[in-house]
């Protein structure tokens, strides 16, 4: 027999081992790059810099901030072009808030030092600088400083009106809530049509109170709107427009030029505690997301509580109970499918058998009054929590039976050998033994919902919530309410909103807080499992 | 029945018997944590069962059933002529026109006369009731609530039938019917000669409506109203044309949007294209059956008004409209029925969907949808011939009206006409379209909209997202498992494992946002420099271990030369990566003509896109790598130590193990993580929604979006209106798309399971 002798380069094909490290480096740099990307693109849209003035060639002026710089080719010539992405905001004046301009054709670059930028209640921020401030038809402060002690002064009593004025605003909320439950005790009791005219009479009574009490409320609101309306701040735009913003409208005024590093970063660390703090204003792109945060979070707790006892009951059944038979295998085969399963049909599952089956039942049985507005016959925490639930329990299943299969049996033939049954077993050894796993999967399961946007758009995620799904008012906790959620937030403000540019802080530091905490969820899973693993098997796996 | 007090005590000292009790709830725990255990079968038969519940209707076979009352035989004859029946929208009760100028309401179904009126100009007085008989045709536009009648002298009058309903609360009751006529226009007769048949189209307005009349000298007439006047007392102002020339036997008539259609006892079907201030036109004489011509003996215009059905002699039924042409507008027969077994005596169009019944001579009835393009169905309900009918616009209610003037009443149940299989997953030649396609539109604002579900587009989509993702998915997971599987230190494999879970950790909806909003323009600068990357990661691939052999610093450990080779070949993917960049310009010179857009679309017609199926490749890639990943390297784990060490021992190289060893050994692993892969890309929905055009779009090309199914049911679902036809087709696609998911995952989750039974063992 002939020896046949393999060439070195085929025996070892280093270079294609080479390619399979480097597919891994690349599965690897794309992660980095991703968290990266989100996080550089993310930090920086709040930092507050300089406002530029642009003396361009045509004569015109702006004033604003430098979004960002790019090189494009020229549509017609195809020599590469610099271009500024410049934020001029003043949306009332020019209709836009953004424009390119080619950097050829800026004659003058300036800082103004008086110049500020106003964070405002509507149309996005304006850029100017302020003259002075009318109070009705007559100058009040003029001219005007920012950094006065007069002006800062002034606002301040501003602020505490409008403060004022929201503490009258929540009252009438609160009283709007008390008619609309008055409204439903009338359906309800006119449908129980129980002719009893004493019950209707003290209702009726009770709706002309509340009434009343609405209408002092509503003139109180009036006065102090109007009281409010009347100071006015001048700004003069960068094209020279008198542009009078009223007081009332105002939420802080940046004098960006002539301010220090420490003023820069309390400005900066305020911009992310507004984030977190503060309702969406302005179709969801100014403002902050707490709704959504809260949504979030109340949604995440009631799939907890579904999740977990079902995941561990699951896992129990596998691991604890059930012989290992066929009945098992389909059980681990519906599992993993449950795992499988696009989480888009689960939220139309949620849809056709909570909502429209479920939810309707529950509106015929005992709420037939309210007929033919849904309680729960639509999408709202309750049932968005439950499709969740359905589709996190996989995660959770996996990771306890993960703990149930790392505690030695000896542990378990030592209980009973004690005399304890299986359930004192699994009570009092097994189960706290597998505490860290479970509580594993239940973080991981609430990354995962977290993150998870599909379903809920199909179950009762909303835009806009008037009201949290949790709140101080009986029952306190309002399983029907719709409520929103950081998912759908990015969604719906990078994607449905009529302004995506001015939206772009917004989203991408929204973007960056989801991220943040599914990254914090999933890396405190990760670190548990491993000391469990570390726990249990005494070393490294 | 009261449990006796003994039996309480009982229960109450076995409580306090404490290994009673423990017994107790050992055997409730093992209960209920079995129950527990196999809720997880019961959700997902819960799962499939809802969603093949909700879309099970779309399939149930449609019924018209007789209604069971006592109707007397006197008033199953109808007063009035059939062609000015009407029904009303709840189906309750008819109105029409009798021969002799009353008009007459009737309850449905018993037939009853409820009130009569005499069909009056409001200027006339009553007591100079016309003499009888009065009125020679009539016809009723089932839309418009409207017709005309011909009185003996040829003038033409218009109706309008109004129900007065008044509503109390969720009753409802009628407090009348009232018919205002407008004598409107004089068509000029011979002095023997008589309207014999009309056909309505009715406008907006009651001025507005449209009329074509036969008469008994087989001249055909045209009365179209103009609008005269200026713009703010505008006038509608009717002319009346004589068709010319007309063809020589006319059996047929119909007018539909801007044409007037006459069929022949040729076989003929003749086509006038209406003019303003201008007689007809005729355009076309299309023979319907070149090969075997019959007369054509009913014809009707479908909701729309833009289609025609149209049945002949022989019992042939077709819907027929124009089609653009390179010449123009052509009349063209575009799809059959099923055959009837006698003549065709008259078409009846549905208000509320492209369906429509046809009646024969032989006492057959068949219900047709056009866009389904099925005969539904058909059955012979009496012996003798029908002449017409009348259908209630929603609820189902038919009155038939046989040749002797009878009135039988039935109700048709068929809740979803306009899906069957073919209209579903064939190509389906819609109206306005010039051949059969495959389209999904499923709602626009007006009724009169044909929808098309198609669901081929959304099918489509959804494999070519797939496949985008799993070009790019499958061999970098694959060979990154492989890699990390077999070559790397156990301790550096623990602290990159969370990377990789961290991977698989981010929501969709970021991977969407990043892809949509940052990745896609920017994909379109570097696109040159993207494409020839692939070939330089290959490069960089091959040539990454030269890079180690020349990197001067290697530390002695094992765990340390892995890190640092990882880091290495990152570092020199990342300088290439900068590289293709920065020759971005340069490479779209050398390649493309110095202008990629216009080099695809001069050699593959390709347009660019911004948002195209290459970026939600990528970023639906990103997602599926880890999975992908960590399936093989598990499966990769699994292969016994021994069997490597064994191989190695006896001086196979590491390529040559892995070669011959693990990978066949963890092959249906392997095939397991793509599948699951696979499952997993077809369901994404977000990164779709958000990175794509999200046009169902059937178009091969990788620059153009798609819609998944997915991304439909996210998009559609919140918008369809509960139990309708669209709610309960995106719910079938659900059902395709949960089908299809679950059959692809247990046969991965099968071949798991043999990986783990052969080595495992346990």
């Amino acid at each position: 027999m002939r020896k046949r002798t393999i060439p070195r380069w085929r025996a070892e094909a280093t270079p294609l081992l080479g390619l399979c490290g480097a597919s891994l480096a690349m599965a690897l740099l794309m992660t980095v790059a991703m968290l990266g990307l989100i996080f550089s693109q993310g930090l920086g849209l709040f930092w507050q810099k300089r406002l530029v003035r642009l003396q361009l060639r045509d004569g015109s002026r702006w004033l604003g901030e430098v979004w960002s710089r790019e090189t494009v080719p020229d549509p017609t010539t195809g020599r590469p072009v610099r271009r500024i992405a410049l934020h001029h905001g003043n949306r009332d004046l020019w209709g836009t808030a953004f424009r390119w301009i080619d950097e050829a054709d800026v004659v003058g670059w300036e800082y103004p030092p008086d110049a500020v930028r106003i964070e405002r209640l509507a149309w996005g921020p304006a850029f100017g600088q302020p003259r002075r401030v009318w109070v009705g038809d007559k100058p009040f402060v003029d001219p005007v400083d920012v950094r006065d002690p007069v002006w800062q002064e002034l606002f301040a009593s501003v602020r505490q009106d409008r403060r004022v004025l929201q503490d009258v605003e929540d009252q009438i909320d609160e009283v709007n809530d008390r008619l609309e439950r008055l409204r439903r005790q009338e359906l309800r009791l006119r449908y129980r049509s129980a002719s009893d005219p004493s019950a209707q009479a003290a209702l009726q009574a009770e709706k002309a109170r509340w009434e009343r009490v609405y209408g002092v409320l509503a003139l109180r609101r009036t006065t102090l709107i109007e009281r409010l309306q009347q100071y006015v701040l001048e700004v003069t735009a960068a094209d020279g427009t008198a542009l009078r913003i009223p007081l009332a409208q105002i939420t802080a005024v940046i004098p960006a030029n002539r301010m220090g590093l420490g003023e820069r970063i309390r400005l900066y660390a305020r911009r992310y505690w507004e984030l977190i703090t503060e309702n969406p204003r302005e179709a969801n792109t100014e403002g902050g997301v707490f709704p959504a945060i809260f949504g979030t979070v109340s949604m995440v707790l009631i799939m907890s509580l579904a999740v977990v006892p079902v995941g561990v009951m699951t896992a129990l059944y596998l691991r604890e109970y059930a012989r290992q038979n066929w009945l098992t295998r389909v059980v681990r085969i519906a599992v993993n499918n449950l795992a499988a399963v696009p989480s888009i049909v689960y939220g139309v599952f949620g849809m056709g058998f909570f909502i429209y089956t479920v939810g309707t039942a529950i509106d015929r049985t005992f709420y037939p009054w309210m007929a033919p507005t849904p309680v729960f016959g639509t999408g709202g925490l309750l049932w968005a929590s439950l499709t969740l639930a359905l589709l996190t329990v996989p995660v959770v299943i996996v990771a306890t039976e993960e703990a149930l299969l790392a505690i030695e049996p000896e542990i378990r033939h030592g209980a009973r050998a004690l005399g304890a049954t299986q359930w004192q077993t699994v009570r009092h050894v097994i189960l706290p033994a597998a505490a860290p796993g479970v509580l594993t999967g239940l973080i991981l399961a609430i990354a995962r919902a977290t993150g998870e946007v599909a379903p809920l758009m199909l179950t009762g995620v909303v835009k806009l919530a008037p009201d949290l799904p949790i709140d101080d008012r009986f029952p306190f906790i309002h399983l029907e309410r719709k409520f929103m959620h950081l998912g759908f937030h990015i969604y719906d403000v990078g994607f449905q909103s009529p302004n995506v540019d001015a939206a772009q802080p917004m989203v991408y530091n929204t973007t960056l807080l989801l991220l943040v905490i599914v990254v914090a969820l999933n890396l405190t899973a990760i670190h548990l499992r491993n000391r469990i693993r570390r726990l249990y098997h005494g070393g490294s796996m | 029945m009261a449990v006796p007090w003994e039996v309480w005590a009982r229960i109450g000292r076995q409580w306090r018997d404490y290994r009673l009790r423990r017994q107790w709830a050992d055997a409730v725990a093992r209960v209920a944590i079995r129950t527990g255990g196999l809720l997880v079968i019961v959700a997902i038969l819960g799962v499939a069962f809802v969603l093949l519940a909700e879309s099970w209707p779309l399939f149930r076979s449609p019924a018209l059933q007789p209604v069971a009352v006592g109707v007397s035989p006197e008033q199953a004859f109808l007063p009035v002529l059939a062609t000015t029946l009407l029904m009303d929208d709840y189906g309750e009760t008819l109105m029409g026109i009798a021969p002799d100028g009353q008009w007459h309401l009737l309850a449905w179904p018993s037939l009853r006369r409820l009130q009569t009126g005499v069909l009056m100009p409001p200027t006339e007085k009553v007591d100079s009731t016309p003499p009888t008989p009065s009125v020679t045709a009539g016809w009723a536009d089932p839309w418009g609530r409207r017709g005309a009648v011909a009185r003996p002298s040829g003038q033409i009058w218009l109706w309008e039938a109004t129900w007065n309903w008044q509503y109390e609360g969720d009753r409802r009751t009628l407090a009348g019917l009232s018919v205002q006529a407008l004598p409107w226009v004089q068509v000029p007769l011979a002095p023997d000669e008589a309207v014999t048949r009309l056909t309505v189209l009715a406008g907006e307005r009651l001025e507005q409506t449209q009329v074509a009349a036969l008469t008994s000298r087989g001249r055909l007439f045209l009365v179209v109203s103009q609008r005269a006047g200026g713009l703010f007392d505008e006038k509608w102002v009717p002319a009346v044309w004589e068709v010319q020339p007309r063809p020589p036997q006319m059996t047929a008539l119909a007018i539909a949007q801007g044409y007037l259609y006459v069929g022949t006892s040729e076989g003929d079907v003749w086509v006038y294209e209406l003019q303003e201030a201008a007689p007809p036109v005729r355009r076309e004489a299309v023979r319907l059956y070149p090969e075997d011509p019959a007369p054509v003996t009913a014809m009707t215009t479908l909701l729309g008004r833009f289609a025609l059905a149209i049945g002949d002699a022989r019992g042939r039924v077709c819907v027929a409209f124009p089609v653009r042409r390179d010449e123009g507008w052509q009349f063209t027969r575009v799809r059959d029925f099923r055959p009837q077994d006698g003549a065709i005596r008259s078409i009846v169009p549905a208000q509320w969907t492209r369906g429509f019944l046809t009646l024969t001579d032989r006492g057959t009835v068949a219900w047709h949808h056009s866009t389904a393009g099925t005969t539904r169905w058909s059955a012979r309900l009496a012996p003798t011939a029908w002449s017409h009918a009348v259908i209630a616009r929603d609820m189902g209610n038919v009155l038939l009206v046989d040749a002797a003037g009878r009135g039988h009443a039935y109700r048709l149940r068929d809740p979803h006409p306009e899906v069957s299989l073919r209209a579903l997953f064939g190509r389906v030649w819609y109206e306005g379209y010039d051949r059969p396609q495959f389209i999904w539109q499923s709602s626009s604002g007006s009724q009169e909209f044909e929808p098309k579900y198609s669901l081929v587009p959304l099918i489509f989509g959804t494999l070519k997202g797939t496949f985008y993702a799993l070009i790019f998915a499958v061999p970098l997971g694959l060979l990154g498992a492989l890699y990390m599987g077999q070559f790397m230190h156990p301790t550096v494999r623990a602290q990159l494992k969370p990377l990789i879970e961290l991977m698989a950790g981010l929501p969709s909806v970021v991977l969407g946002f990043v892809a949509g909003l940052w990745l896609a323009p920017r994909a379109e600068t570097w696109f040159p420099a993207l494409l020839v990357w692939h070939g330089a990661f290959l490069l960089g691939g091959l040539t990454s271990p030269l890079v180690w052999r020349l990197w001067p610093w290697k530390p002695q450990e094992r765990s340390r030369q892995d890190r640092l080779k990882l880091v290495l070949v990152a570092l020199w993917l990342t300088a290439l990566f900068l590289t293709c960049l920065a020759f971005n310009r340069a490479i779209e010179q050398v390649f493309f003509g110095g202008n990629y857009h216009r080099w695809f679309q001069e050699r593959w017609g390709w347009a660019y896109e911004q948002r195209n199926a290459l970026v939600v490749g990528f970023a639906m890639g990103y997602t599926v790598v880890p999975i992908i990943f960590s399936i093989a390297e598990e499966a990769i784990a699994t292969v016994p130590r021994d069997w490597i060490a064994g191989a190695l021992a006896l001086g196979a190289t590491p390529w040559q193990t892995l070669r011959s060893i693990v990978i066949p050994a963890s092959l249906s692993g392997i095939v397991s993580a793509v599948m699951v892969g696979f499952g997993r890309a077809v369901g994404e929905t977000m990164i779709v929604l958000m990175a794509t055009g999200n046009t169902p779009v059937l178009d091969p090309s990788p620059f153009v979006g798609f819609r998944t199914i997915s991304a439909n049911l996210a998009v559609e679902l919140p918008e369809a209106a509960v139990g309708d036809t669209h709610y309960r087709v995106l719910f079938l696609s659900a059902l395709l798309l949960f089908g299809f998911t679950i059959v692809v995952n247990t046969v991965a989750e099968l071949l798991r399971e043999r990986v783990r039974r052969r080595y495992y063992q346990r």
